[in-house]
């Protein structure tokens, strides 16, 4: 069934194919049907490989397509590789992909770009399911960039706006900078390995003895710039943000579900070499808690709702980066799917919200929606449960997986994590509150045309939600009487690399059972505090301009980051280019190139008085080249 | 020898057509389909099948099979886009046909000679009938001209070559190659000022013929001055056979004593791709234009006779290779330059403004082929300089190669004024809109272009068949 | 035959049919009359001739001679088509100057 495989990311392209190529002359219900039904062909077929893995067993499979490049010792094929990694992310891609085509069917519904949103939709998965399906790390790279190319398309999707457009700039230079270390760490690899192939490459690696060695310290840490680029961490976290100026269903797919944790699919894929740095381990670890509790105090102040989900994507992936710097790669991926499943519902909520209110993104300017909006209402509240880590939903397994495996590294990572989680429970409940309950404070023409959503935009809400509900008992852990299910079923990826891991002191269960209790209160009192302040108090955030105090003025401005970086980066760069611009190119290099062209001209010129035009010149001309060469030669 | 002898018949058989009023498109399909025919079976027959005649004096070795083929192949493809031409003539067109297919009687015995009677011999069979083709405007004086100067200097130029043999046979004793170049062999110090003397003056006759720097002059005029369907045949497949039998005579035979003639092919090969590109940056007629950057190109393919110590199959792979990139190319860009001069008497560049708007065909084909013969990938003409220089530098000729590669930078600027014309300038009038070309024509020049762009990228299908 | 070509040292001729030769080659540079300009590449040719039959006759080769027929038949025929060639020309511009032909320049 495996062998198939290469099915998956044909059908999306062929998706593409016919939609960018016919779309504009198709209707809009065949495109739609022809993008999402490539979408369900795909998640069908990926269901079906999932299936037919023998129980018990595991899966490791090299399908070769062709030779893509050949030159001297270089020798890259065109392979996919199925195993437990990339068939669990081709089920996420593809799942929530059809999901979410089938959610724009309707959201996009009025657009005139209609058929080209699909397209490019398409083509995104395509490259996503390249980027986890490669064997080597060049095809990984072809989808690497190719999702990039699609983020910007989309970003930009509305290109008539300006202020978009500048945001899918944002978005692919900082992805550029990451891409970069990406391709550095790659091109080390190979330098090291002599190859690009994943097996070649792991297995070489796994018989490495001795860590910290400064050849990996570098690779793992050029990899992990390329994965701050892609999946939004600190220092190159503030393009996802603005991204949101893509149409919901985008920033549902690609800013929250698939693209942004190619950076965790990466460094997970690459396990046994950040393993042989467990410097680099530190670095992410770090960095992911720190990205964790800084984008969350900036989801605090927001007031766009899809804003506070954009940075409490940026926090969640924190987390992600948080699990995998204390080398709990399952804890990691297991976050991956679940955050899928919530933070594409709450996307797709927010969107539906957005929907109902004609575009109007301010959460000052709604409340009380829950009574004209029931579905949408209900599915929010879960996606908000979820992500907040209420015990019994997705969110809370893994997140606490994440966090007692940060509690066994240092206990500090876990102060920090939960310190967290409870800002993420206080951001979201605020968002909930402010959106679905207190009274409406929005025009009147919009309170008149409130509506709950399509069945082809509910659809999907429900099934997100039951998947946020019952996604935690995928991977249920011991100690509430699981079996780990995605942790086995992942471990054969992971087995060489935690190898090579001395776990020094395992948790008991008592400990585990504490640290869980204190997370669980903590919340719980954080959900409270929303309440009291924004149903009991009824307070509504204060309109731009009057902040209440420097720090809240400090935390709504999102610290400044992106000013700070205009000073330090933009603006001294566009003052070097422009300055090199106007000399070197416009004096140094147009004056060469003009007076060359001017020289060879007259050169020209020159040379054809030679053509005469007269027999008796050209048989002269003749006659003394025949001499000369005679001469040169004869003479001695 | 099939090949010789039912292409004479041909040749015969059409002069007699004109005197009978055959039909003339009979006469021009029955040409094409046996130069076809002869075609097939030199490639059929000949090849890996060494095959000697007249006493040794022809031998139709793979390097002979492969250079027929390509003669009657362009001459085939010429033929087939000659419409445009002919349209314009009114009498005496089958003897056109008829000294042409003389002309490349000629030219296959200069690719497979084996003696240098056969070289002589060939190089007039194809001579003769060129001077006629060259002044075939009768009224024309710009024909007229441009007939007497290619008669005169090629007389001229006979009696250098004849000088040449003579004096190479007074000292070798022989007209055959083996044993001239087995007495290389045996006396490779041999430098007697006799063979020397003969030496270069073979060297003179051959960069004659093919152009080469400072024998070039008479090129712009002859190429500017003629009906541009022979300009076409000439700078094509003329070139063809000239390189075919220079490269036959130095690479295989002079190859022992080559110390003594590379220097001179060094510099010659680098005035010419200078001369050529430098001047032809002046011009504003595209035949001259084009016989400027024919000569050009006669320089790159001069490199290749300097890869004497190269392998041998590789050699004759990339001379084979340019000779065959840069012959479709020109005969793809004649085709369009035909076309144009149907419906405008002018060659001059300007004719040629806003043709991409009117002719959208027309326009691709000269595209295609001016980025190939300009060298831009992904043509043949690309890898054809590629491989050219890449073998340049292996040999130690890194300054010729730095040469080359600024000439063909120069090469650049000026192929590109003519697609500029094609593409950004606006027509002067509506006539280039009436230009209508049979489907023959059409298939056959998207069959070209596709050629030069398949070659760009499978460059084996001729770069490695020896 | 060859003991009477053989009296004389091969040097000799070899000096002749230089001068010869030179003379033709000078007739083409500095004439400017096509006709005779045509005469000197004649004689050129005739050098040739006359230095290969002193070769063959040196070597005791006959393929030398066999070679000089070659020669004239096919100077006969460029006789043919050059002197056609001059006679258009002469129609149209009514002159045999060579130096007036510089139409085709630059």
């Amino acid at each position: 069934m495996a062998d198939f495989a290469w099915l998956i990311p044909l059908l999306p392209f062929i998706g593409f194919l016919i939609n960018g190529l016919l779309g504009k002359s198709l209707p809009k219900i065949l495109v739609a049907v022809i993008g999402t039904g490539a979408m369900v062909a795909s998640f069908l077929l990926a269901t079906l490989i999932f299936f037919s893995i023998p129980q018990g067993e595991t899966i490791h499979l090299n399908i070769h397509l062709f030779d893509f490049i050949q030159a001297g010792t270089i020798y890259i094929p065109f392979d996919f590789l199925i195993d437990p990694l990339s068939i669990l992310m081709i089920l996420i891609i593809t799942g929530i992909g059809s999901l979410i085509h089938l959610y724009s069917a309707g959201y996009m519904k009025e657009d005139e770009g209609f058929y080209k949103f699909f397209a490019y939709l398409n083509l995104f998965v395509f490259f996503m399911l390249l980027l986890v399906l490669g064997s080597n790390y060049i095809i990984m790279f072809i989808g690497w960039e190719g999702v990039g190319l699609c983020s910007y398309l989309l970003i930009g999707f509305w290109f008539k706006n300006q202020d978009y457009n500048n945001a899918a700039k944002k978005a692919f230079i900082m992805n550029r900078i990451g891409d970069l270390g990406f391709l550095m760490g790659v091109f080390f690899i190979f330098g090291t390995f002599g190859t690009f192939t994943f097996d070649e490459v792991f297995s070489k690696a796994s018989l490495v003895t001795e860590f910290n060695q400064p050849i990996f310290i570098t690779i793992c840490l050029l990899l992990f710039v390329g994965a701050t680029g892609k999946s939004a961490q600190i220092p190159l976290f503030t393009w996802l943000p603005d991204a949101m100026a893509g149409p919901t269903p985008v920033s549902a797919l690609i800013h929250a579900a698939t693209m942004v944790t190619a950076g965790i699919y990466m460094i997970a894929r690459s396990n046994i070499l950040f393993v042989l740095a467990p410097t680099a381990l530190t670095v992410i670890a770090i960095v992911g808690v720190a990205t964790a509790l800084f984008a969350a105090t900036i989801g605090l102040a927001q007031n766009d709702i899809k804003k506070v989900l954009a940075y409490s994507t940026v926090s969640q992936l924190g987390y992600m980066f948080l699990a995998l710097g204390v080398g709990a790669f399952s804890s990691a991926l297991f976050h991956v799917m679940t955050h899928a499943f919530f933070k594409a519902l709450l996307f797709l909520g927010a969107g539906s919200v957005i929907h109902a209110m004609h575009h109007e993104q301010d959460i000052r300017r709604m409340g009380g929606l829950a009574k004209k909006l029931p579905i949408t209402h209900l599915t929010f509240l879960i996606g908000t449960l979820a992500i907040a880590g209420l015990p019994g939903l997705s969110g809370f397994f893994s997140k606490d997986e994440i966090l007692a495996k940060a509690f066994e590294t240092n206990i500090i990572y876990w102060v920090l994590g939960v310190i967290g989680a409870i800002l993420t429970a206080f951001y979201m409940f605020r968002v909930y509150f402010l959106t679905f309950h207190g009274s409406f404070r929005g025009t009147h023409d919009q309170a008149h045309h409130l509506h709950e959503s399509p069945l082809t935009m509910t659809l999907p809400l429900i099934v997100l939600a039951v998947l946020s509900i019952v996604g935690g008992y995928f991977n249920l852990a011991p100690i509430f009487g699981g079996n780990a299910g995605l942790e086995h079923f992942l471990s054969p990826v992971f087995a060489a690399g935690q190898a090579k891991i001395h776990h020094t002191n395992h948790l008991s269960h008592s400990t585990e059972y504490l640290i869980m209790a204190v997370s669980v209160v903590a919340v719980i009192l954080s959900i409270g505090l929303a309440y009291f302040t924004y149903i009991s108090k009824k307070s509504v955030p204060v309109e731009d301009g009057d902040e209440i105090n420097g720090l809240h003025k400090l935390v709504y401005n999102k610290y400044y980051v992106d000013e700070l970086y205009d000073k330090v980066f933009v603006q001294p760069i566009m003052y070097l280019s422009t300055s090199i611009y106007k000399f070197v190119d416009i004096v140094v290099i147009d004056g060469l190139v003009n007076s060359i062209g001017k020289g060879i001209y007259a050169l020209s010129g020159i040379l054809r008085q030679l053509q005469s035009g007269s027999i008796g010149i050209y048989v002269l001309m003749m006659v003394l080249g025949l001499i000369s060469i005679l001469a040169f030669n004869l003479i001695p | 020898m099939v090949a010789l002898i039912s292409l004479s018949i041909l040749g015969v058989f059409s002069m007699i057509a004109g005197l009978f009023n055959v039909n003339t498109k009979a006469v021009l399909t029955i040409s094409i389909v046996t130069i076809l025919g002869v075609l097939g079976f030199t490639a059929g027959f000949h090849w890996n099948n060494d095959y000697s005649r007249f006493y040794d004096m022809l031998n139709f070795d793979n390097y002979a099979v492969a250079f027929t083929c390509a003669i009657l192949g362009s001459t085939a493809i010429l033929l087939l886009f000659s419409e445009h031409f002919f349209s314009n003539i009114k009498q005496y067109i089958t003897e056109y046909y008829s000294l042409i297919i003389f002309s490349v009687v000629g030219m296959i015995a200069m690719v497979a000679f084996d003696n240098l009677a056969m070289l002589f011999l060939g190089i007039e069979i194809m001579s003769v009938p060129l001077y006629i083709l060259v002044g075939s405007q009768k009224k024309n004086l710009l024909s007229n001209e441009s007939s007497l100067k290619y008669f005169l200097m090629g007389a001229f130029t006979t009696g250098i070559l004849l000088m040449g043999i003579t004096l190479i046979y007074g000292e070798t004793g022989s007209f055959d190659l083996s044993t001239i170049q087995s007495y290389f062999q045996e006396n490779a110090t041999d430098s007697s000022p006799i063979l020397l003397v003969g030496l270069f003056f073979l060297l003179a006759a051959m960069a004659f013929k093919v152009s080469a720097a400072p024998f070039h002059f008479w090129t712009p005029d002859v190429y500017q001055g003629s009906p541009t369907f022979i300009t076409a045949f000439m700078s094509t497949v003329v070139k063809i056979a000239g390189f075919g039998a220079f490269f036959r005579l130095f690479y295989i035979c002079f190859a022992p004593i080559s110390e003594v003639w590379t220097t001179a092919i060094w510099v010659m090969a680098a005035l010419t791709i200078t001369i050529g590109s430098i001047t032809a940056v002046f011009q504003n007629d595209i035949k001259r234009l084009l016989a400027y950057s024919s000569i050009s190109h006669a320089g790159y393919m001069l490199i290749s006779l300097l890869m004497v110590k190269n392998v041998e199959s590789e050699a004759f792979g990339a001379i084979f290779y340019y000779v065959i990139s840069y012959s479709i190319s020109s005969i793809a860009l004649f085709s369009v330059i035909m076309a144009v001069q149907k419906v405008k008497d002018s060659s001059s560049i300007d004719a040629f403004k806003g043709l991409a708007k009117a002719n959208p065909l027309l326009g691709i084909i000269a595209a295609v082929s001016i980025a190939s013969l300009a060298g831009l990938p992904p043509t043949a003409g690309f890898l054809a300089k590629f491989y050219i220089l890449k073998s340049t530098v292996e040999s130690g000729y890194v300054w010729l190669a730095l040469i080359a590669v600024t000439n063909a930078i120069i090469g650049i600027f000026y192929y590109f004024k003519v697609l500029i014309a094609i593409y950004f300038k606006e027509a002067e009038d509506q006539s280039l809109s009436l230009i209508a070309s049979s489907l023959a024509y059409k298939i056959v020049a998207v069959l070209l272009v596709i050629g030069i762009l398949v070659l760009g990228i499978f460059p084996d299908l001729v770069y490695s068949i020896f | 035959m060859d003991s009477i070509i053989r009296v004389i040292p091969l040097n000799y001729y070899i000096f002749l049919s230089a001068a010869i030769f030179c003379i033709g080659v000078l007739g083409v540079l500095l004439r400017r009359n096509a006709i005779i300009i045509f005469m000197s590449v004649e004689l050129m040719l005739n050098s040739v001739n006359l230095l290969l039959s002193a070769f063959s006759a040196y070597r005791s080769d006959p393929s030398g001679q066999v070679f000089v027929f070659f020669i004239m038949a096919v100077a006969a025929a460029e006789v043919a088509v050059g002197l056609a060639i001059i006679v258009m020309i002469y129609r149209n511009t009514n002159s045999v100057d060579v130096n007036l032909l510089d139409k085709l320049r630059g």
